[in-house]
């Protein structure tokens, strides 16, 4: 059993820091955020040595975390509050702008398709090649390019995130 | 990567900030621990609910529950981990492949009583029976190590030598002639016909990517494969063996069957 429980546990401590901040720009919700990669460790660990095997491990545990995800949606999802005020007063400094910037985020992935949200992240984020969101999500490289492409449209929209764009291209 | 999508990038980043805990493997592999106690316990209660109320008692239990329009049928329990089933061609035996105890359960369609369940050893997970119906192959794939197929003789319900094909047995289906099984192996992205007469594994075909499933047309002349990762159906030759143009479905693939 230990050689790849040990591939497993390694897997686990390098990775889970990047696919915990996939999860949150997909659910907005760090305790969602966890116990989406967890339901896709757990899901992916018994075929682990098959996995490792046969593809490209991240690939398919991302794959077990989007799936999982498009399907609490369908089912119940409950947890995620469009953003419409800061709840507090803002706070000094950079956390400011960390807040702002998580604000205007969150509101502006909000409205994309799960789709949309899940092929900017994956291709953005997680700098993914097309041909690997294709085989994350299951669908055509020429359906990632066109979903990019309406999603980066649909943000382009967001007032807040224009603003926060053309602030930071200055 | 171009302006917008590195600008958009920055502001992901600046938005995503740090995860307050670590996950960790350790309570990855607490929480499988835990789904296999609550599927043993559920597996035992169901043993229990039988031992008490007898095949009787289970069927009155059945009419009982279900709605009027719906009786005659009753549930049989099996337990563990039911991963698979296939009928024998004269209908009188399901066999069930149980994942969680290693063994195949067979169950009697006419009385829908259980028979005692067969040793395979391993991680059963697949289960197709030969058109004339002598013999029930089963594919087990152990956590670790290359999977076997282990052929049933269904007139004694014991098991034979196991053949070893590759790495990743899923999937299996026969020639409606019953010469040759074809078996797809995930691992190495190939399909392995096996001779049902010798049980000798012939050269294997490659299709690439995920082979998850398979159906053979009942003229025989085709195989079609379902590509789990590309979302691709392959017909194979069965004549020559040989893989034609995939065919595009889209979405991950986890079945196929072929009409009659």
């Amino acid at each position: 059993m230990g050689a790849e429980v040990d591939g497993f546990a390694q897997f686990v401590e390098v990775r889970q820091r990047a696919l915990q901040r996939t999860a949150w720009l997909l659910t907005g919700d760090w305790a969602l955020a966890e116990d989406l990669v967890q339901t896709a460790l757990v899901r992916s660990w018994p075929r682990w040595e098959r996995i490792r095997r046969r593809d490209d491990p991240e690939i398919y545990v991302r794959r077990v975390m989007v799936n999982t995800w498009t399907g609490w949606r369908r089912r119940r999802w409950r947890a995620e509050y469009p953003f419409e005020a800061v709840p507090d007063g803002p706070a000094a400094g950079d956390l400011a702008a960390e807040v702002t910037a998580r604000i205007a985020v969150c509101g502006a992935l909000g409205v994309l398709s799960d789709r949309q949200r899940a092929v900017l992240v994956l291709r953005i984020f997680d700098d993914l090649s097309e041909a690997q969101v294709a085989r994350v999500l299951g669908c055509a490289i020429g359906t990632v390019k066109s979903t990019m492409a309406r999603a980066v449209a649909q943000l382009r929209e967001d007032p807040r995130l224009a603003e926060l764009m053309e602030r930071e291209a200055r | 990567m171009n302006e917008t999508d590195r600008q958009l990038r920055d502001l992901l980043e600046a938005a995503v900030g740090e995860p307050p805990h670590q996950v960790s493997a350790e309570a990855v592999r607490r929480r499988v621990t835990w789904r296999r106690a609550v599927e043993c316990i559920t597996a035992a209660l169901a043993v229990v609910v039988v031992a008490v109320l007898g095949p009787a008692g289970i069927r009155a239990l059945g009419h009982t529950l279900r709605p009027a329009g719906q009786q005659g049928s009753a549930t049989v329990y099996v337990g563990g981990h039911s991963a698979a089933i296939a009928v024998t061609p004269d209908g009188q035996t399901a066999y069930v492949v149980n994942g969680t105890s290693g063994t195949v359960v067979p169950v009697s369609t006419a009385t829908n009583a259980s028979g005692p369940p067969i040793h395979v050893g391993g991680d059963p997970a697949a289960i197709a029976v030969t058109p004339d119906g002598k013999t029930a192959y089963v594919i087990s794939a152990p956590p670790s190590g290359p999977g076997t197929i282990i052929p049933l003789a269904t007139a004694t319900n014991t098991p034979g030598t196991p053949i070893r094909t590759s790495q990743g047995p899923d999937a299996i289906a026969f020639t409606p002639d019953g010469k040759t099984a074809y078996v797809t192996d995930g691992t190495s992205g190939t399909v392995i016909p096996i001779s049902t007469a010798t049980n000798a594994p012939g050269p294997p075909i490659h299709v690439g990517g995920h082979p998850a499933a398979i159906a053979v047309t009942p003229g025989g002349q085709t195989a079609y494969i379902a590509d789990d990762t590309s979302g691709t159906v392959i017909p194979i030759s069965t004549a020559t063996n040989t893989p034609g143009k995939p065919i595009r479905i889209g979405g991950p693939l986890g079945g196929i069957s072929v009409t009659p």
